[in-house]
Order: structure tokens, then C-alpha cells, then sequence
């Protein structure tokens, strides 16, 4: 039996988690005129704080899957540390770059802004981040090759995709959580090789300043990349819900062909839907918009009527206890499809004509991280590290979740004014009503940043409280 | 406004969800037996199908016609316009006039404005002379995006750079002025 120490994570990931909170909580308060951050530093901020809430999300999830995939399979737990160990070298090299050499072009560094800093940051912090994005990339793909690997040494290429379902041999069924990660694991490869790919080509521009890339299909590239990686992570966190809620509910939760067949249509399904972010590239070929839309729509229909029906029947008249651990899977699920929600209705194409790189998408993508996978992450944390401090973590969420909903509310209706996101000041926008409303509704939001803060300190300390678990061989 | 009817079934989907969250917890309390518990969630769960696909089948016809891609593009006014890092230029090409500075457009006519970019990617967003963003369109280096819009109402309407571009980002606006014909 592979043994496998949670305890770095727990303590690592939240400590990153906390300054990622205060370079937001900086940002809004720079938005609502209580402080004055220079723009330079503002954007090199943003650019942070974007990429690190990413890549600790996509960590969080991979570590959460390695300690459950290691019930049924056999990993090899050195890539798992080696993913936190690139991850802290990514961190270091991330921070250097932007908070000492300003490096601001944003969390998805759209081609060719990185290369055009107008004299605001240095040629050094530009290969600094592309070095340090493609550390933690390798470490990725290479973590999500070995998932890959051990579940279908395991259990076969067939079965680890539930697709025994289809041919009716009546081969041995995997666990749910073996279908999902296969299924979440499979696009995430094949997208952390065209991130890999993009990297490299921004490499090579960085090397040699007068390579001309294409803006459009780096465009593509971008998001074929980020938007998967986030999607997938979102992934991660269901997966984990469905291996660990059942010890909560005494209620199984088994694969079937509906669930696989959900399972291996979301494969598609978080590929095809990546269009959406361009649709107001009108240049960009017809068919992939109305593929974007297409397939941002069908992303409600397996994660609603199979994941939802599924959590439900766990729930509905179970008798179970709600600790925290169940808790906070249940509003974390809440989260997501709330989150989830709003990011359908954007992806419809003449909605997005308004609300596209308003507060909307801030808002969105704000839910389903904060109140919805992060939930998910604390939760899985304070279960593998085995805490018993019931009563200061359900007080630390219930801080954490108050302070979330008062927090995105501000996001949603910006958004819906049409307040512009990434904007380091409001004061500056020449319709005074619209000026006003950005500059008020930040105001808020950071009243309510204390409240997520306080919560998730009490949270962590909670966390903390454990030793951490063995894992459970099944 | 599209983005209030947005922010509407927003409003009420989440509250829904809320609230069905509610009650699904509020009565874990008293068990039951699973099997009958699952019983009842296939037959809900085969109801919700449907209805989902009616909702979006529906949502998705209604709305893709609408997409700004198929907009007449006949238009009786043409407008260049380049993002630059940062200020917008914008070059009247055919029915417009620039007066001091500013682009002065007919009301009641559709233009055509010609979006590209000199340097990074920019986004030109027009807003309304109340402040509510009325349509956008990305502005790229190497790519022209074609934007058909009509105004109707005259005023004095603002761009917004709709796309993050460097720290000049929250600073880059222009005045469009629309008058009725023949002023």
C-alpha cells in the first residue's frame, strides 16, 4: 500500500488560497476608491490572482483525486509530490513576475499583450511566467497520464470508461469515480498539450521578438486550454463528491449507463464548448460559434439530470448527519450550478453581445469557484486530514458562504448594468450614473471580503486540526 | 435590454435552485427507503429531462436568429475603427462626420463600423447615453470585425474598451454623437 501525506497540501494550498483572498480584496478596494493602488501594479495583481486561483483550484482537484483514486488503483504518489512541488516553484516564479517585475497582462495572457508591455514590465518577468506556467503544465499532464494509466491498468481501457455499459458484455463495473476521472482526465490531456504547444510558440517569440504568431488562433489555443482546465477541475470536485458523500448519506452511489453515458458525453462536451469565448470575434468561422452555443446549452442537460438526480437521491429522506463534510459538498454542489447557471446564460450568443467582459463573468465564474469547487476542496481536506472540530469549521462556513453570496452579488449586478470587468479604476468612465453604480457596488463587496476571510481562517484552522487519514483500500 | 432579461432568469433559476436545495435538505431528516426514494427521482428525473430540452430547444431557437452575425449588412453608413493602445481612431468612411474630434452619425440609420486593431486586442463596446452597453465587438490585430448597428434614438453615445489591453485599459473611451437626419 502506497502511502500518501495530505498534510503538505493542507497546509500549502490554503496558506496560497488567503493571499490570493487579500490580492482580491486589494483589487476591490482599489475599484471602490478606499485605496489607491498604482494601474501597474493593479493588473500585475489581477494577473496573479487570476492565474494562482487557477492553478491551485486544477492542484486542489488533482490532489483531492490522487488520494481518492488510491482506494482502487496503484499510483505512483512521487508524481503527486512532484505536482506540488512544481506548483510551489510556479508560485515563487509567478510572484516574482508579477509583484516584483509587474508582469499584467492578465490571467489568460491574450497573444500579443505579454509581448507589448508599453514599458511597464521588464523582457525578463515575461520568460519568468511562461517558464513557470509551462512547470506546472508538464506536472499537469504528467499527473493526468498517471490517472490515465492506473485506471486502465486496472480495469481496462473499456471499463475505466463505463463503456461496458454500451456493449452489453457485462464486464466488471468500475466505481463511479473511476468512470468520472477518466472521462474529466481524457479532454484535460488533450488540452494541456495544445496549452503546452502555446506555450512553447510564446517561448519561442519570447526568445526571438520578431516571430509573428497568429492572434486568432492563439486566441483559440487559449482558451481551448483554460477553459478546459477550469471545466475539468470543476469536474474533479464532483468526482470527489460522488466517492465521499455516500459515507455521509449510508446511501451507494453506483454507476449505471446513465451516469457513464453523461460521463462520456461531457468528454465532448467541455471540448466543444470552449467556442463560446469567442463569439464576439466575428471573424471566427460561423459553425464554431453556433457549436459554442450548441454545446454550452447541452453541458446543463448531463450535469443536471444525472449529477443532480444523483445528489438528490443520496439526500432526499436519508436520515443523514450534517457534519461539515457533507455540508459543505452539498453548497459546494449548489455553488457550481448556480455558477454554472449564469455561465449558460451568457453562452447564449446575444447575450453575450452584453454581457461579454462585463462583471457577469467575474460573477459567474466567481461562484463556481468560490462558493462552489473551493467549498468542495475545504471539505475534502478537513475529511482526509481526519478533523473532529465540528462546531468552529460550520461557523467558519457559515462566515465563508455569507460572506460569498454578499460578495458575487456585487458581480451580478454590475454585471447587469453592464459595468466593464478588468478595469483598475471606475472614476474614469464618462456616463456618471455607470461610474457611479462601479464604484459603489465594489464598496460593498468589500464589506463582505472579511466575512469569506474570517470564515475560511476558521475553516483552515479547523483543517489543521487533523492528522490526516490513512487512505481506505476498497 | 437583453442583459436585464439575462439577469432576470438568472434571478429567478437561482432562487428556484435555492430553494428546491432547501427543501431537499429540510427533509433528509426522516429516512426512507432508498429504493423509494429512487423511484421518485427517476420519475422526476425523466419529467425534468424533458423539460430541460423543451426549454432549450426553445431558448435556442428564439435567440440564435438573433446573434449579431446575422444582422442585414447593407449598410447606409460605414465607420473605420482601429484600437490603439490607448485610444480609439475612428475614421468616417461613408455617411459620418468627424466634428471636433468627435464621430457624428444619422439616428434611424444601419451602420457598419469596420473593428480592427494597430497593436493588442481591444474591445469596442458602445454604450448608450444612459449608461447601458447596447452592443461590442472584439477589436484584433490582423482581423476585421464587421458590427452592424442601428441607432435610433440621437445622443451622445460612449465606446468602452471591452477587453483587457494594458494599463491604459480603464481610460480608453470615445464619444459617438447621433443626431436625427438633416441637422
Amino acid at each position: 500500500m502506497k502511502r500518501f501525506s495530505i498534510t503538505p497540501f493542507a497546509v500549502i494550498l490554503p496558506l496560497v488560497f488567503i493571499v490570493l483572498i487579500l490580492l482580491g480584496l486589494t483589487m476591490r478596494a482599489n475599484q471602490g476608491e478606499l485605496i489607491q493602488v498604482d494601474p501597474q501594479l493593479f493588473y500585475a495583481i489581477m494577473t496573479l490572482h487570476g492565474l494562482g486561483m487557477a492553478g491551485t483550484a486544477a492542484v486542489g482537484g488533482l490532489t483531492a483525486l490522487a488520494y481518492l483514486l488510491l482506494r482502487y488503483v496503484n499510483l505512483n504518489t512521487k508524481l503527486v509530490y512532484f505536482l506540488l512541488f512544481s506548483y510551489l516553484i510556479t508560485v515563487v516564479g509567478l510572484i516574482s513576475a508579477t509583484l516584483l517585475g509587474h508582469f499584467g497582462p492578465g490571467w489568460y495572457v491574450l497573444y500579443p499583450l505579454p509581448f507589448k508591455p508599453m514599458g511597464v514590465w521588464p523582457n525578463w518577468s515575461i520568460g519568468l511566467a511562461i517558464v513557470s506556467l509551462i512547470v506546472l503544465g508538464v506536472a499537469i499532464l504528467l499527473i493526468q497520464l498517471e490517472f490515465f494509466r492506473a485506471c486502465v491498468a486496472r480495469y481496462g481501457l473499456k471499463n475505466s470508461l463505463g463503456w461496458q455499459f454500451f456493449t452489453g458484455s457485462g464486464e466488471y463495473v468500475p466505481p463511479l469515480v473511476i468512470i468520472t476521472v477518466d472521462a474529466v482526465v481524457l479532454p484535460g490531456v488533450i488540452t494541456t498539450l495544445v496549452g503546452a504547444a502555446l506555450l512553447m510558440l510564446y517561448f519561442v517569440k519570447w526568445l526571438n521578438p520578431s516571430t509573428e504568431l497568429d492572434p486568432l488562433l492563439i486566441k483559440n489555443m487559449i482558451f481551448i486550454w483554460g477553459h478546459t482546465l477550469v471545466n475539468i477541475t470543476m469536474y474533479m470536485g464532483v468526482a470527489v463528491v460522488y466517492e465521499l458523500f455516500p459515507e455521509f448519506s449510508g446511501r451507494p452511489w453506483k454507476s449505471n449507463k446513465f451516469v457513464a453515458l453523461a460521463w462520456n458525453a461531457t468528454f465532448f462536451i467541455v471540448l466543444l464548448a470552449v467556442f463560446h469565448h469567442l463569439y464576439m470575434d466575428f471573424v471566427q468561422p460561423l459553425p464554431l460559434h453556433i457549436t459554442g452555443q450548441t454545446f454550452s446549452y447541452l453541458a446543463a442537460v448531463p450535469s443536471t439530470v444525472v449529477t443532480v438526480t444523483g445528489f438528490i437521491s443520496q439526500v432526499y429522506k436519508s436520515g443523514m448527519r450534517w457534519s461539515f463534510v457533507p455540508l459543505s459538498f452539498f453548497l459546494g454542489i449548489l455553488g457550481w450550478l448556480i455558477g454554472g447557471y449564469a455561465a449558460v446564460i451568457d453562452s447564449t450568443i446575444v447575450v453575450n453581445n452584453q454581457f461579454h467582459n462585463t462583471l457577469w463573468v467575474p460573477a459567474h465564474f466567481h461562484t463556481y469557484f468560490l462558493i462552489g469547487f473551493y467549498l468542495i476542496l475545504w471539505g475534502f481536506l478537513f475529511y482526509a486530514m481526519g478533523s473532529k472540530r465540528e462546531s468552529l469549521a460550520k461557523l467558519g462556513l457559515a462566515s465563508y458562504v455569507l460572506g460569498g453570496v454578499g460578495f458575487l452579488s456585487m458581480f451580478y449586478v454590475g454585471g447587469a448594468f453592464g459595468v466593464p470587468r478588468r478595469y483598475a479604476e471606475y472614476s474614469m468612465i464618462p456616463v456618471e450614473s455607470l461610474s457611479h453604480l462601479a464604484q459603489i457596488l465594489p464598496k460593498i463587496a468589500v464589506v463582505f471580503i472579511p466575512y469569506v476571510l474570517v470564515g475560511f481562517l476558521l475553516i483552515f484552522i479547523s483543517i489543521l486540526g487533523g492528522s490526516g487519514r490513512e487512505v481506505q483500500r476498497v | 435590454m437583453v442583459s436585464t432579461y439575462g439577469a432576470l432568469v438568472f434571478l429567478v433559476g437561482a432562487v428556484a435552485m435555492v430553494v428546491i436545495a432547501a427543501f431537499v435538505s429540510f427533509q433528509s431528516t426522516e429516512p426512507e427507503d432508498p429504493k423509494s426514494v429512487t423511484q421518485k427521482v427517476y420519475r422526476v428525473r425523466s419529467l425534468y429531462f424533458f423539460l430541460l430540452l423543451f426549454v432549450l430547444v426553445l431558448a435556442y431557437g428564439f435567440t440564435l436568429p438573433k446573434a449579431p452575425y446575422f444582422r442585414d449588412s447593407s449598410p447606409d453608413v460605414v465607420v473605420d475603427v482601429v484600437g490603439k493602445m490607448w485610444f480609439w481612431e475612428l475614421k468616417p468612411v461613408k455617411g459620418a462626420v468627424l466634428e471636433n474630434g468627435d464621430l457624428v452619425l444619422p439616428a434611424g440609420r444601419k451602420v457598419e463600423f469596420r473593428v480592427t486593431s494597430a497593436d493588442v486586442n481591444h474591445g469596442f463596446g458602445i454604450y448608450s447615453t444612459d449608461g447601458y452597453i447596447l452592443t461590442q465587438t472584439q477589436a484584433m490585430p490582423g482581423y476585421t470585425n464587421h458590427l452592424i448597428y442601428t441607432f435610433k434614438k440621437p445622443g451622445i453615445y460612449r465606446v468602452f474598451c471591452m477587453e483587457f489591453c494594458g494599463i491604459g485599459h480603464h481610460n480608453m473611451f470615445a464619444r459617438i454623437v447621433v443626431r436625427k437626419e438633416g441637422e
